[in-house]
């Protein structure tokens, strides 16, 4: 499903992605750990495609299809999600009516007709209930005066209501108390199926016990050092990223 | 030799037909015309001028035209769904055929006509709001204006439906219209008004508009303007605005399109427990220039102003927003808000925002702000990353941004037709 070789990218002319590569195949789960730093929010922002960010090198293909020459919204409507470490907030906009132009935005781009408006209210009741969002929340202004746990729930919904190829989840879980964790961990779970694939992007393990990886990669210095099983994490949770550091660095 | 402003003077004065009698009987005209003689136009030498260049008002070569109003088609003004009182003037000349009053023992018309039958409350209270912003647009208003909107509302009287007034220009040559409002509202009266401007075609036309209102003690005023003029329109308005106890004062102005736009807006809260709200919207494009001038006198202890203004600024267009909120001495326990905040949609688009407060009083909570910036390219990229296309996604978060002004609307039927025209502006549909 995404194929990245040797991508390299920096921000004003800092390289922070070092040639990473990574292969993530449908029905799969994969988690990047790794130290404050290390490149994760940016190799999730690349992929969204945000142009704070330059691709120097290497390539991303996602379903055959060259991603890196994608605008930020070809991109969605192909399949790829992203869930903001910090989501924005935006006055003015209701969640509703920002869900709606997102949903028929996707529609359209596969030549479909805007969602007949009884159908989305029942679309969107039935993706609430998965991640257990009060009802009320979905008029407010998009994340305005949201507590960390709404806001990461509004996140998990969106990726109910776009059911993307590909879900990217940026420290989804940074911030968030144990019920919240649950709820969104279990929203995540519960969407998962043989054709899609979640990438879950964190620097602790306690994620990784409710969305349970196939594979697991150490992000360090904007590569991957280390590749390995769900075990791995488990191991970076006892020993800290320092042995990692240690390693890489005494190696190079 | 005559100066450059003498000509300008000589030139607006020329437009009007001398034997025109509105207010001539009670000398005010000749009072008017003698303030006129002795000042100038206001210029960019003048406080509270000095952004606004009002070179395009003094280049055309204005007539007065009253037109057969048969060709004028209505329908294509009003605002849906809204049953309303009609007032409808064309060029500055009031239209009886378009015109329609639906409400039962409402005292409301042309100001000709009824400062006529009701001479005693005209005298009173025409030209009773002298409030610092008197000038030449206004002296040539008083001397000189077509016709205009006179509301009386009765004691404890309040009237079910809106007022609106339409104010048309047909422009094929370049009209000079001038109305003049005096409205009133009596003790624990209640009225809403609202005021739309339109232009017919793209000639260079030029609305010199007064308006009065005097609220009575505990009567409640919502207003709302709705400028959507041609771009080579001037567009010249002052509002003068005199509050009693416990008043409520609302006002909205919204301007949609105009060339030459210039809002003066003046309240003066004269006695205690008065509450003013002034909310502002502009949309500026091409070479537009939207200048909106507010002036709140807080005169009296005890009162409440707030003002929001906003605004979105494209292509080589400019605005200015001068808010100046004054509390004197005695003017204790005041609560005064100003915000103004612009977004500028281009390198060459221009915002002169001045908000300021004179506090002469120390027992207050004033406040007041103004930003300008740019679109929030952190909240672009969220609703692109959602597959909303970037005009989209724009539209969006500018009408977002708007939303707060919108909300303020004292009817349904005025939002849902602001919300499809800037919708349409912007881009969104």
């Amino acid at each position: 499903m995404l194929k990245i070789k040797n991508l390299k990218a920096s921000i004003e002319g800092k390289e922070i992605l070092n040639g990473i590569n990574l292969e993530i195949k449908a029905g799969e789960v994969h988690a990047i750990m790794g130290p404050n730093g290390s490149g994760k929010s940016t190799l999730a922002s690349v992929l969204a495609g945000r142009d704070l960010f330059k691709v120097t090198a290497g390539s991303v293909e996602f379903e055959g299809k060259d991603l890196l020459d994608m605008s930020p919204e070809d991109r969605s409507c192909e399949g790829i999600f992203l869930a903001f470490q910090y989501p924005v907030e935006i006055p003015g906009v209701s969640i509703t009516n920002f869900i709606k132009a997102a949903v028929n935005a996707h529609r359209e781009y596969k030549g479909l007709d805007p969602m007949p408006p009884s159908q989305f209210l029942k679309f969107m009741k039935e993706k609430k209930a998965l991640v257990e969002m009060e009802s009320k929340l979905t008029n407010r202004s998009v994340n305005e005066g949201f507590s960390g746990g709404e806001k990461k729930k509004n996140e998990i919904f969106q990726l109910a209501m776009l059911e993307p190829k590909l879900a990217i989840l940026d420290e989804t879980d940074s911030g968030l108390d144990i019920d919240a964790l649950r709820i969104v961990a279990n929203g995540v779970n519960k969407l998962k199926t043989k054709d899609n694939a979640t990438l879950v992007i964190t620097h602790y393990q306690r994620l990784l016990d409710y969305i349970v990886p196939d594979f697991v990669h150490v992000l360090y210095n904007g590569r991957i050092v280390r590749s390995g099983g769900k075990e791995l994490a488990m191991e970076l949770e006892e020993k800290g990223y320092d042995w990692i550091k240690a390693e890489v660095n005494g190696v190079s | 030799m005559q100066s450059k402003e003498d000509i300008k003077k000589e030139k607006i004065l020329s437009v009007f037909d001398n034997d025109y009698k509105l207010l001539s009987e009670n000398g005010l005209k000749a009072k008017a015309l003698k303030f006129y003689k002795k000042n100038n136009f206001p210029g960019l030498k003048d406080e509270g001028w000095r952004q606004t260049n009002l070179t395009p008002i003094f280049s055309n070569e204005y007539i007065e035209l009253n037109v057969d109003e048969e060709i004028i088609d209505i329908n294509n003004f009003n605002i849906p769904g809204l049953e309303a009182n009609k007032l409808v003037f064309i060029n500055g000349f009031y239209s009886l055929k378009h015109s329609r009053i639906i409400s039962e023992g409402l005292q409301i018309g042309s100001i000709k006509t009824l400062s006529k039958e009701m001479p005693d409350v005209f005298k009173k209270h025409f030209e009773s709001t002298e409030i610092h912003s008197e000038n030449n647009f206004t002296a040539i208003n008083t001397a000189y204006a077509h016709d205009g909107t006179f509301v009386y509302v009765n004691k404890n009287q309040v009237i079910d439906k809106p007022v609106h007034i339409f104010n048309i220009t047909t422009t094929d040559k370049s009209i000079l219209a001038q109305t003049r409002n005096l409205v009133i509202t009596e003790i624990g009266s209640g009225l809403e008004i609202i005021e739309t401007y339109h232009s017919l075609g793209g000639e260079s036309a030029f609305t010199n508009v007064v308006t009065e209102v005097i609220a009575g003690m505990n009567s409640s005023i919502k207003w709302t303007r709705i400028q959507d003029e041609s771009q080579n329109s001037n567009h010249m308005n002052h509002m003068k605005v005199v509050q009693y106890s416990d008043s409520n004062f609302m006002c909205n102005t919204i301007t949609l399109s105009g060339g030459l736009v210039r809002n003066n807006i003046a309240v003066k809260l004269a006695n205690e427990g008065c509450n003013s709200n002034l909310f502002g919207l502009y949309l500026v494009k091409g070479k537009q220039l939207v200048d909106n001038y507010t002036f709140i006198d807080h005169a009296m202890p005890r009162c409440e102003s707030n003002q929001v203004y906003k605004g979105i600024i494209n292509d080589e267009a400019s605005a200015v927003f001068f808010g100046r909120v004054l509390v004197a001495k005695d003017a204790q326990k005041t609560n005064a808000n100003q915000t103004n905040r612009n977004v500028l949609l281009s390198e060459n688009a221009k915002i002169n925002s001045k908000p300021q407060l004179e506090i002469y009083a120390d027992d207050v909570a004033c406040s007041h702000g103004s930003t300008t910036g740019q679109l929030d390219q952190d909240a672009m990229f969220y609703l692109q990353s959602r597959g909303i296309p970037k005009n989209k996604a724009q539209a969006m978060l500018l009408y977002g941004f708007v939303s707060e002004v919108i909300d303020e609307l004292p009817n349904e039927e005025i939002k849902d037709y602001i919300d499809v025209s800037i919708k349409k502006i912007l881009g969104e549909e």
